[in-house]
């Protein structure tokens, strides 16, 4: 009961937010900067994923290579990638930036890559039978083919990066991120809520800009000046090659003390523990929730309103929404999990939602035409057709979250993070690449058993 | 012109082969069909003929040059050859109508001169996909998104782009599965006024026997991964046709 | 036909790019005329308490003739590491970071405020708690604020030890991140008790960010030495004795809106020996 009443009253310290405009004055430039590094980010990502998923997309020789490379890329954190970032670039946006570009090329790549691997084969096939070379078979098949659904991830990675760049914000790399983490640490709430709240909007912008871009692809073409004029805006401070050098051999080999060692597998399993609990609370919260935010299933007034919802939901990322839970539920991995699962909640709410809205209009069409309700229709109808893309995102959501969890437990809600964040804060860094060795293994073990299970759902990509 | 000769596929995950010993010649000019039940190897002997499936034994070439053993570029250079017509899945909806009927050049373009393409098609270019659509009777459907065509105009532009890949070879795969009569009939007749009017040698399977009896100089029959018979039209018999109906 | 128009202004805006990108070095000069000074978040990092210390940065950049950015790092290692890569060129760091900063990267001690010299950590509970002495914490949920702090865990902990408490065996302890937020979790009850730098600790209670009537003092540490003003290794004497001669000419009455964002009230000279005992504690605790 006591605890519950601590939890109330400091839900309660976060309003009203603060929304003077002598405050509103200050969080302007860090606003500006989070857009941009996250639109810097994007513009690396996309130069460089695309080239990369249509050299696997086209299986040309060592495909298979590039995918694992990109996998392993893809295994290490963001969070952790920014750490390295602060040591390598300095502080600042340019650290933040050089973050994001890594992070999400590996994941822009591995993704483009896998959906060109599972596009129709047969116009490509049509198209190989001219004799066209491997470029021209992108050009006219794979890009075209596969069009909605590269914008659609395009988008929603670009609403990551958005909610990503808070999350290198908080280790020194600039934007709204420096500005949340150090206003809840402050125990600033009011001020905590009105960046929450800017945060939420900018992701319903982004949501709406990835649907105008959907619809008209070269509205895509504004990240561009946004991110090169950041890129320009914010050089790295120092770019000490050597000193990156010395620093990152410094870490190696990665090393850890019997003691740490012998703690390591209860490390590993917590951390489990909380990207299982996170995914499930997160499933079972986003299945209703995205039916309610398919505008083919219900009214869109209430799809508006479900969907804002799911927009602050997925707006605070875990590492904040566990900054909140850890001082209302208290430390430990229950903060963790409930973390995970109300930000995984929002994600897969409006993927489940859009995988509702892309089901094939014909099947449906023709249920509704025997004169069915609208409820044997979604059960019928609807849902079966779309529980393959729903298995897809929840095994993708679960293999997230595993890399997720580490990065909660370096605010406290426990698990392998928290040993990596400490290690970290006392320079031991052989003890800390250890830890992210062991991370990194964690979210690859994810990644296989994941994809292991994807096929054997028959979700997988055609290899021929 | 094509010759097939003692051809053997068989795939990795079933036992019979998909073809066994099939021996066939296509001269230019000549228009065959390939009659059969489905899972008989039609699908298959297209494939091995286009280089696209692995060969255990005999080899299949064209002009002379075998098919099977070429690879990379060369490989691409004798596919050029071979124009493929496949039912009408084959299409990439998302682009215009000019764009697909020119894919059929791409075996003979540069990557950069496909991108240059997609940028700003020449007046050239845009001219002899224009001339490739008047010929298959759709010329107004030039700048058209290729997803709101019908059944017969995609099969329609399927056969431009084959016209604009010049090939030597034309192979169609059940060209009209999913056409009404009277569409069939006309895709039917124009590729075999192309194949006459360009000597090209036309491969066609189809499952309706009665309109390969019409349309084409020779019908092959195929059972089973094997050819059950191999005989001008006009001398084939009912009994020839009753495995197929 | 949405792809012909998409790559066209593509290779217009690459082209763009590319030019704009060839002019980088130039920009990076630019941004390199500054002194960049950085303080670690002993009380939050955020746009607004950089902006309440801009009588400081004025000050700073009037006495020494540079422009001065300041930055306030989100946590203590990021601090370390700014100095180490060269990011800044001035920090302000507490005695744990100082020692970790001078065995890794050289830094160089410059001048401290005369209470650091003499600095105390508080051990704070509830006013109704029965906890009276160290000894009382067994069993106890307790606070230390960021791990790399020297108030708010080196110090506290081996005071812990050394009356006898094991704070890896007697106590539940973990880590708040920062002092604000040790003093917030003790008023509330979060934990039985934590330990707190004194300064803040007055600072919250005097601006009622925590009520002083909930919160009781019920150890304070021995004095110890703590927060000092350094500057990276290679930094140029000039720029160095610049920066020090500001800090050593604040005077109190006259200078107080500047010496109360410093929490002090005048400055000396600091020296890296006055740092050995710190050094001996820190190498005990494996933390260095």
């Amino acid at each position: 009961m006591h605890t519950l009443t601590i939890a109330w009253h400091t839900l309660l310290a976060f309003f009203p937010p603060d929304l003077s405009p002598s405050y509103l004055r200050y969080v302007w430039l860090p606003v500006a900067q989070t857009i941009g590094m996250a639109s810097a980010g994007m513009v690396v990502a996309l130069s460089l994923g695309i080239p990369l998923a249509i050299y696997v997309g086209t299986r040309a020789p060592g495909w298979q290579g590039i995918v694992g490379l990109l996998s392993a890329l893809r295994a290490i954190p963001d969070l952790t990638l920014a750490i390295l970032a602060v040591v390598i670039v300095g502080l600042g946006p340019a650290a933040g930036m050089a973050a994001l570009a890594v992070f999400y090329t590996a994941m822009v790549g591995k993704v483009f890559a896998e959906l060109f691997l599972a596009a129709p084969q047969a116009p490509l096939e049509s198209l190989r039978a001219t004799g066209a070379p491997r470029l021209a078979v992108a050009l006219f098949g794979l890009i075209p083919l596969t069009l909605a659904d590269l914008l659609t991830f395009g988008s929603y990675s670009f609403e990551c990066a958005m909610r990503a760049s808070v999350i290198v914000g908080a280790v020194g790399g600039g934007g709204i991120g420096t500005e949340l983490v150090g206003a809840v640490n402050g125990l600033d709430y009011p001020r905590a809520t009105t960046l929450i709240i800017i945060l939420a909007l900018l992701v319903a912008s982004v949501d709406t800009l990835g649907w105008l871009i959907r619809k008209n692809p070269r509205i895509a073409l504004v990240l561009f000046p946004v991110g090169v004029a950041t890129m320009l805006l914010n050089p790295p401070q120092v770019f000490v090659v050597r000193h990156a050098f010395v620093t990152f051999a410094g870490m190696l080999p990665p090393l850890l003390n019997p003691k740490a060692l012998a703690a390591l597998p209860a490390l590993l399993w917590e951390t489990l523990e909380i990207a299982v609990g996170g995914t499930a609370l997160a499933l079972l919260l986003a299945l209703p929730l995205a039916l309610g935010a398919a505008r083919n299933v219900v009214h869109t007034a209430i799809t508006a309103a479900v969907r804002r919802v799911l927009d602050v939901a997925r707006a605070v990322p875990e590492i904040v929404w566990a900054l909140i839970f850890v001082v209302m539920a208290g430390i430990g991995p229950l903060a963790g999990a409930l973390a995970l699962g109300i930000h995984s909640a929002g994600v897969l709410g409006k993927l489940f939602a859009e995988a509702f809205e892309n089901v094939d209009t014909a099947p449906v069409r023709a249920l509704e035409a025997t004169g069915a309700g609208r409820l044997p229709v979604v059960a019928f109808g609807i849902f079966p057709l779309a529980i393959g893309p729903i298995a897809v995102h929840t095994m993708f959501r679960l293999e997230w979250n595993v890399r997720a969890a580490t990065v909660v437990g370096m605010i406290g809600a426990g698990g392998i993070g928290e040993a990596l964040f400490n290690a970290q804060q006392h320079m031991h860094y052989q003890e800390m690449m250890a830890y992210i060795a062991a991370t990194w293994l964690l979210v690859i073990l994810a990644d296989v058993v994941g994809e292991r299970v994807r096929r054997r759902l028959g979700w997988n990509y055609v290899t021929t | 012109m094509l010759s097939v000769i003692d051809l053997t596929v068989r795939y990795p995950s079933q036992a019979a082969p998909a073809l066994q010993g099939i021996c066939l010649h296509v001269a230019g000019g000549e228009r065959v069909a390939v009659v059969g039940p489905s899972g008989g190897g039609k699908t298959t002997l297209f494939r091995a003929v286009n280089g696209s499936v692995l060969v255990q034994s005999g080899y299949v070439a064209l002009e002379g040059e075998r098919v099977g053993e070429a690879r990379g570029a060369k490989l691409r250079a004798l596919r050029r050859r071979i124009a493929v017509i496949a039912q009408m899945h084959d299409l990439v909806d998302r682009l215009a109508v000019y764009q697909n009927v020119m894919a059929g050049a791409l075996g003979r373009w540069s990557s950069l001169h496909a991108l240059r393409f997609l940028l700003r098609p020449s007046g050239a270019e845009l001219a002899e996909a224009k001339a490739a659509l008047e010929r298959v009777g759709i010329p107004e459907k030039l700048r058209s998104r290729t997803s709101d065509l019908s059944g017969g105009q995609r099969q329609r532009v399927a056969i431009a782009r084959a016209l604009v890949q010049r090939p030597t070879v034309l192979l169609a795969d059940e060209p009209v599965a999913s056409l009404d009569p009277a569409r069939s009939e006309q895709i039917l007749a124009l590729l075999c006024d192309l194949a006459r009017e360009r000597g090209l040698a036309l491969l066609c399977s189809l499952h309706q026997p009665e309109l390969a009896m019409r349309y084409f100089d020779r019908i092959v029959g195929l059972r089973h991964g094997r050819v059950v018979f191999d005989r001008p039209a006009a001398k084939i018999e009912p009994e020839h046709l009753v495995f197929a109906s | 036909m949405p792809l012909p128009m998409i790559s066209r202004r593509l290779l217009v805006e690459g082209a763009g790019a590319a030019l704009v990108a060839s002019m980088l070095p130039i920009a990076a000069r630019a941004a390199g005329a500054a002194i960049r000074v950085g303080m670690i978040p002993d009380a939050g990092a955020t746009q607004v308490s950089v902006d309440e210390k801009r009588p400081l940065r004025e000050y700073l950049a009037s006495k020494t003739g540079y422009d001065v950015n300041l930055v306030i790092p989100t946590n203590y290692n990021a601090t370390v590491e700014a100095l180490g890569n060269g990011s800044l060129d001035f920090a302000y760091l507490g005695g744990l970071t100082y020692v970790q900063a001078h065995a890794r990267y050289g830094v160089i001690p410059l001048v401290q405020r005369s209470s650091d010299r003499r600095f105390h950590s508080l051990f704070i509970t509830q006013s109704d708690s029965a906890v009276r002495t160290l000894a009382d914490l067994r069993g106890k949920n307790f606070a230390f604020g960021d791990t790399n702090s020297t108030s708010g865990h080196l110090m506290p902990y081996y005071y812990m030890q050394k009356s006898g408490i094991d704070p890896e065996r007697d106590v539940k302890y973990r880590f708040t991140g920062n002092h604000p937020a040790t003093a917030k979790a003790v008023e509330a009850g979060i934990v039985d008790a934590g330990a707190i730098d004194e300064s803040v600790f007055h600072a919250m209670v005097d601006g009622k960010q925590i009520d002083g009537s909930k919160v009781r003092v019920f150890y304070t540490t021995p004095p110890f030495v703590d927060y000092v003003w350094v500057a990276r290794k290679d930094l140029d004497a000039q720029q160095r004795q610049a920066l020090a001669q500001a800090f050593l000419a604040l005077k109190d009455p006259r200078d107080k809106t500047l010496l109360d964002i410093l929490r002090g009230k005048e400055f000396v000279r600091a020296d890296d020996a006055e740092y050995d005992t710190l050094r001996g504690v820190a190498r005990k605790l494996s933390m260095l």
